[in-house]
Parts: structure tokens; sequence; C-alpha cells
């Protein structure tokens, strides 16, 4: 079970355009979406370095695509979120509600969950 | 030019070299072997140097001779299995940023780059670092040692 401590916030960033993009995720696509959607400056290195330290933790798994001749013959590696991304950022979610709620809102919530 | 006529000059040499001349312990299929190998690393020095001569009739535009360079550079620095998907990248974000900015698309396509590269550039140089440390150590302690045997007599 993935706990939020396991999610920094540029993680959970990448991770949420990763799902987006719904298996087409690469490392262009995900520089533009962070740019359009959140207004983020960032790195390619830097989404490249985060997206394997997501693979490391099994929150997100790769394929290699087709190779491309303008490329010259390199092919793209597209990410899309496991299981247990899903879980983390679900996880995220609802910790940021709970804290949001307060501490009333909290312990509704586990009166709930009994 | 040079070096493939050198390279098919040193087959044919190696071809009609008289058998007297030749060193003793050599046999006819050896010298069989360094004639091909010699005429193979000709023909594809050849081969090279045409596709070079080619390669630089079609980039003579400066900001595509400059992304060539850049991809060179990365494919250098980069470990094997994150080049691939590096470079794709980064000539995506390039294509992608030359529609708005014309030939000024190096620039922010040079950025990219050197962040890239920077961590991996960083990595090597702590490594030569510590590999320079750690030999001066060795090096002052084989010394220490030479003295102290030195002395003791």
């Amino acid at each position: 079970m993935a706990r939020i401590g396991e999610l920094g916030e540029f993680e959970e960033l990448l991770l949420l355009a990763v799902q987006a993009e719904n298996g087409e995720a690469y490392g262009n696509s995900l520089l533009e979406l962070l740019e359009q959607g959140a207004g983020r400056k960032a790195s390619l290195g830097a989404i490249q370095i985060t997206l394997e330290r997501l693979e490391k933790k099994a929150f997100v798994e790769s394929r290699w695509g087709d190779p491309l001749p303008e490329r010259g013959g390199r092919r793209r590696r597209y990410y899309s979120i496991t299981a247990q991304g899903a879980t983390a950022l679900e996880q995220a979610e609802r910790t940021r509600e709970r804290i949001r709620t307060g501490r009333r809102g909290w312990f509704r919530q586990s009166g709930e969950a009994a | 030019m040079l070096v493939p006529v050198f390279a098919l000059l040193t087959a044919v040499l190696v071809v009609t070299t008289p058998r007297a001349v030749r060193p003793q312990d050599s046999d006819n299929a050896g010298f069989a072997l360094a004639a091909v190998i010699g005429a193979a690393m000709g023909v594809l020095l050849a081969a090279m140097t045409q596709r070079q001569k080619r390669s630089a009739a079609i980039i003579r535009d400066k900001p595509r001779r400059a992304v060539l360079i850049g991809e060179t550079i990365l494919s250098c620095i980069l470990p094997m299995d994150s080049q691939e998907e590096a470079i794709v990248n980064i000539l995506d974000f390039y294509d992608r940023k030359r529609e708005r900015l014309g030939k000024w698309a190096v620039l922010p396509f040079w950025c990219q780059l050197i962040q890239i590269a920077w961590p991996y550039l960083l990595d090597g140089a702590r490594r030569v670092v510590t590999l320079g440390i750690f030999h001066w150590l060795g090096h002052g302690c084989a010394q220490a040692w030479e003295f102290y045997q030195r002395t003791r007599k």
C-alpha cells in the first residue's frame, strides 16, 4: 500500500499527467501538459529523472514505441500509470481532503469507515 | 580521404608481399585474414567519409548543425539506457519550439540539453575527482611505506 510520504509534490503532478495521457505519455508530452495545465516550467531532465524514480517505486510502467525514421530509428518511451500509482494518487488526495476538513472531518470519516 | 586510401594500400601490400619477406611464424590464412580485415576497413572508412561529405552538404544551416552537435554530445555523455529516450524527447522539444521561435529555437534546445547532461557530467566529474583522490592517497601510502622500509635498515 502506497503512503503519501512516498509521493513528492512534483512526482504527484507528473503522475497525474501520466494518468491524463492515458498510456501515451512521454517526456515531451508531459512537459507540454505541465506547462499548459499547471503553468509549471520543468526541464526534460527533471521529468526523465522523476519518471525513472516513479518507475522504481512501481507507480508507472513504460514501454518502447515503434522506431521513428525522422529520429534516426530511435524510439519514444511511453509511460502509463500502474494500479499502485493510482492508489498512491487516491491516497494523496484523500489525505489532503482530510487535512482540509480538519479534525471534525477526520473523525467523521473514521466513523463512516467503522 | 587519406585514411581509406591508406587502409586499402595496406591491404594491397599485405596481399602482394612476397612469401620470403613475411615473418616466419605467419601462415597464408593469417595473411588472408589480415588482407580481408584491411580491405573491409578501407571500404568502411571510405563509406564513412562519403557519408560525412553528404552530411556536411545537408547541414549548411547553422541551427540544424547545432542540434546535431547537441545530439552527438548527449549520446556521448548519457548512459545507454536513458540516451535514446532523452534524444527523442529533446528533438521533439526542438521541433515544437521551432514552430514558434524559428532559428532561435536552438537557445531553449541548448538550455534543455545542459539541464539533461549536467547531472551526468557532475557524476562523471565526481568520479574522476574521487579516483584522483584515491590515486593520490595510494601513492602517498606507497611513498610512506617505502620511506619506512628505508629508515628501518
